[in-house]
């Protein structure tokens, strides 16, 4: 019962975090360049249910606008780790020897720098911006994958399904791509909606110290930044976007423990 | 033609036991050692042995799905070591459960041999199925929702719709039920009748064997121990290791089989 | 007093499209240091006999019936007193040895932990495990206490289950499939310790089996399982000499010999314990049924030396 609260519950946050997106992509209620300093730091009132910021920029539509940007590049960032990190888990795991050390330690590595140092290098190498941050989130991602992927297509390898799929002709690929990906899909798509929560978590922070989104993007991380000198003035000015971080975060994740009830490979035990 | 369907000649296998420490990886161990026989076309070969006597590995090195150290598997007049599946041979495993893959439908699992000619697809999968007794309906089905006798059915199936000439069936029937096994080696043998199949039948239970095949080799220890027609090694065994299969086979009258049981008690049988 | 009486025995396990039926009204005995078979197909309901045994039966299943373990009724008592029962009365002897062992605990400390529960100081229990393991073969000077399950074969990690077993002093032994998943030479060794050790030992033996011809090695007396229904029981030379019921009589028939004989198959299919049929069970699949038998079940009827079948129309002696 707690568990499929938690799928619901889980879902219904990350839906309503999507369609916030979407809606804040086409529609806000204010611009959110519309600068007027005169209105600000504005407490919320029914003009402005979230209140103003410290240059007078409505709280609401800054929210809004900043989803979009936080889900896409958490989106991006975990769409490339996982792009790049389950072709190579798989390679690691069906090749073994060589490319399965190489790409285990390659993955140590990587798992070795933090992600905000690489943001910085990044950062400082190239400028920041948003493209900064999904390279330096997926650069963490990468290896996750990777490693789950190749623990995940380890035991399958030598299956009789996956040996049988050798004997109806197919290659190693043809193998991979119909036997295995499939049986282990399930618990990467879990994986995927836990690296998301991390992942948003991660752009807020980049975002925060100033390596992530830029002016004059939206962004909570960035919004939190910017407006800590302000807390004790007006503290509805963190208390929104640090709410909306932790909803979010909150929502995948639970999203991600529901489905993994959900998605559990039952058809394995069949008798 | 007159040449044997399969030559096998002095295949061997070595595995090195992996060391928590790369590059120091304790001495190989040969778990099949220089095993060789031919096999006619249209001849139904036992293999017997207990586990780790090298029986799967054979099987395993023969169909290309491990490549062997050293020996060479002649099919059909080529030399296929080494090569995955060659066309004409098939395999059939021993447990139905972990050779079915299981997110995927019987029609898919059925078809999966057959090269993409889609039309006649279809009806290959369908006729396939009736083949082996089951209804082409359960083409829609997924593996977990059949039982035991039927998935087996199911992996024969796939393992004849490209029409081989050689099948090895690497203890088809020992994940099964006494009275589900007695269907399928039934089924089985119609089949090759049918279509003039070559069997490699694997199994550690001589009775399995008995029945169906014309030559016999017993293996143990990764070695060929004693080969010959079936007739002749039931009823004059060479050697140790094949009269103590043949003891493992209990009879079916109670006194005798229990008599057979004092057998197993004196003199304990190795690994047991 | 008898071990083991069971009388009437039914198990319903709830489902959603109503509950299944797997154990039909199952009546069976065993003497002290007597032996009985339970011979089945996978589905008839044996595997599902022996855990009810235990008092092991999933949870949420309806059992009714009786079953009396030395004198005491087993039924409705509870876990906390079904877990002193299988303390000292009984303990089960499962298929995969894999599975019942636990992989990162030494054999020594897995055989010692039930003297160690009943109360034995440690070295007490080691020695008493020491002692179980050489009874089944693995004499503690080759096989050390503290081996892991890994570190041993198919076969021998079975001999540890059973010294494991052994160790609690049962008075009954329930073994189900004890050796389906070892070499034949291996099972016939496992066969033979376990027919030596309840002998030895004065232990009740109750074996769960798909195969007759184990029934036929091990027990001085077999129930036949089909469709949760004992089709047909009796002292094991009396019932293999008759192989009465149309059931056991295929069954005998499936199994290849050496001679080349057997090997015949069952046509069709057991009955669904989800959608059973009024009548005898195998009237569908059974060459002598006639209207009767598919409208009702046949009851057993014991013959003057014990042997009892559930048919209208058994086989006679030598038919």
């Amino acid at each position: 019962m707690a568990r499929r609260l938690a799928f619901w519950l889980g879902g219904g946050l990350t839906s309503a975090l999507v369609l916030t997106a979407l809606l804040g992509a086409v529609w806000t209620p204010y611009p959110i360049d519309a600068v007027a300093v005169v209105e600000r730091l504005q407490a919320p009132s029914p003009l402005h249910p979230f209140g103003t910021d410290q240059l007078g920029r409505d709280m609401l539509s800054l929210l809004m606008a900043g989803a979009g940007t936080s889900l896409l590049v958490a989106a991006a960032a975990v769409a490339a780790g996982a792009g790049f990190g389950v072709p190579l888990g798989l390679l690691a795991a069906f090749r073994g020897g060589v490319a399965d050390e190489a790409v285990m330690r390659l993955s140590d590595l990587a798992l070795a720098f933090p992600a905000l140092l690489t943001a910085a290098m990044i950062a400082a190498t190239y400028g920041p911006g948003v493209l900064d941050a999904v390279v330096a989130i997926a650069i963490f991602n990468v290896p996750v994958f990777a490693r789950l992927a190749r623990s995940l297509a380890l035991p399958l390898t030598g299956r009789a399904f996956v040996q049988a799929g050798y004997l109806a002709g197919k290659d190693a690929l043809g193998v991979v791509v119909v036997h295995v990906l499939p049986n282990v899909a399930s618990l990467l798509v879990v994986q995927a909606a836990i690296q998301l929560a991390f992942a948003l978590l991660a752009e807020a922070s980049l975002s925060y110290l100033g390596l992530g989104v830029q002016p004059p993007g939206a962004s909570w991380g960035r919004m939190l930044g910017e407006a800590q000198t302000y807390m004790r003035l007006a503290p509805h000015v963190v208390l929104f976007p640090g709410l909306a971080i932790v909803l979010a975060v909150m929502g995948l994740n639970l999203l991600g423990d529901g489905l993994r009830d959900r998605l559990d490979p039952r058809l394995w035990e069949g008798s | 033609m007159t040449g044997p369907l399969l030559r096998i000649e002095g295949l061997t296998k070595r595995y090195r036991p992996p060391s928590p420490l790369p590059f120091l990886n304790g001495p190989p161990r040969t778990v099949l050692d220089a095993a060789s026989f031919t096999l006619a076309p249209g001849e139904a070969l036992g293999i017997v042995g207990g586990s780790g006597s090298g029986k799967s590995t054979l099987a395993l090195c023969g169909v290309g799905l491990l490549r062997p150290d050293a020996g060479r598997v002649v099919f059909a007049g080529r030399d296929v070591t080494g090569e995955r599946a060659p066309p004409g041979m098939q395999m059939v495993f021993q447990d139905p459960k972990a050779s079915l893959d299981p997110r995927r439908r019987i029609a898919a699992i059925v078809g999966e041999p057959l090269r993409p000619a889609k039309g006649e697809r279809e009806g290959l999968v369908a006729e396939a199925l009736g083949e082996v007794g089951l209804d082409p309906a359960v083409g829609g089905r997924l593996p977990h929702e059949l039982s035991g006798g039927q998935r087996q059915r199911v992996a024969i199936a796939r393992a004849l719709v490209a029409r081989p000439r050689l099948v090895w069936l690497d203890e088809p029937v020992s994940a099964l039920d006494v009275s589900v096994q007695a269907q399928v080696l039934a089924l089985l043998w119609s089949l090759r009748e049918r279509h003039g199949l070559a069997y490699i039948l694997i199994s550690h239970d001589l009775a399995v064997v008995a029945r169906t095949t014309e030559r016999l080799v017993v293996m143990e220890g990764g070695r060929i121990v004693e080969a010959g027609t079936t007739a002749e090694v039931l009823a004059r065994p060479c050697h140790p290791y094949t009269q103590t299969l043949l003891d493992a086979v209990l009879p079916f009258d109670p006194k005798a089989a229990k008599a057979r049981l004092e057998r197993f008690r004196r003199d304990r049988p190795r690994g047991a | 007093m008898s071990l083991l009486e069971v009388r009437g025995l039914r198990l319903d396990l709830p489902a959603p499209s109503g509950a299944i039926r797997v154990l039909r009204g199952v009546d069976l005995s065993i003497e002290p240091g007597g032996s009985l078979a339970v011979v089945g197909e996978s589905g008839a309901g044996k595997s599902m006999l022996a855990l009810t045994l235990l008092g092991l039966q999933p949870e949420g299943a309806d059992v009714r019936g009786s079953i009396r373990l030395l004198g005491r009724e087993c039924v409705g008592i509870g876990d906390r007193a079904m877990r002193r029962m299988r303390g000292g009365g009984i303990a089960m002897v499962f298929q995969e040895p894999q599975g019942a062992l636990n992989p990162v605990m030494t054999i020594g400390r897995q055989v010692a932990e039930g003297p160690r529960r009943r109360g034995l100081g440690r070295g007490a229990a080691r020695a008493l495990a020491g002692e179980a393991l050489a009874r089944v073969g693995l004499d503690p000077a080759r096989y050390p206490l503290d081996l892991y399950p890994h570190q041993l074969s198919g076969g021998q990690r079975q001999r540890v289950m059973i010294a494991l077993c052994l160790a609690m002093r049962p008075k009954l032994l329930v073994a189900d499939e004890p050796t389906t998943a070892l070499d034949a030479t291996v099972q016939a060794g496992v066969l033979a310790l376990l027919r030596d050790l309840a002998e030895g030992e004065g232990m009740g033996l109750l074996l769960v089996t798909h195969d007759l011809a184990v029934a036929a090695a091990m027990t001085e007396r077999v129930a036949v399982l089909y469709a949760g229904h004992i089709v047909e029981t009796g002292p094991t030379a009396a019932v293999f000499a008759r192989l009465a019921h149309p059931y056991t009589r295929a069954l005998a028939a499936a199994r290849p010999g050496l001679d080349g004989g057997g090997g015949v198959p069952i046509g069709g299919r057991m009955p669904s314990p989800r959608n059973v049929p009024p009548g005898c069970p195998f009237a569908p699949r059974c060459p002598r049924a006639d209207d009767r038998c598919r409208a009702e079940m046949p009851p057993l009827a014991a013959g003057a030396d014990g042997h009892a079948v559930a048919c209208f129309h058994p086989h006679g002696r030598g038919t």
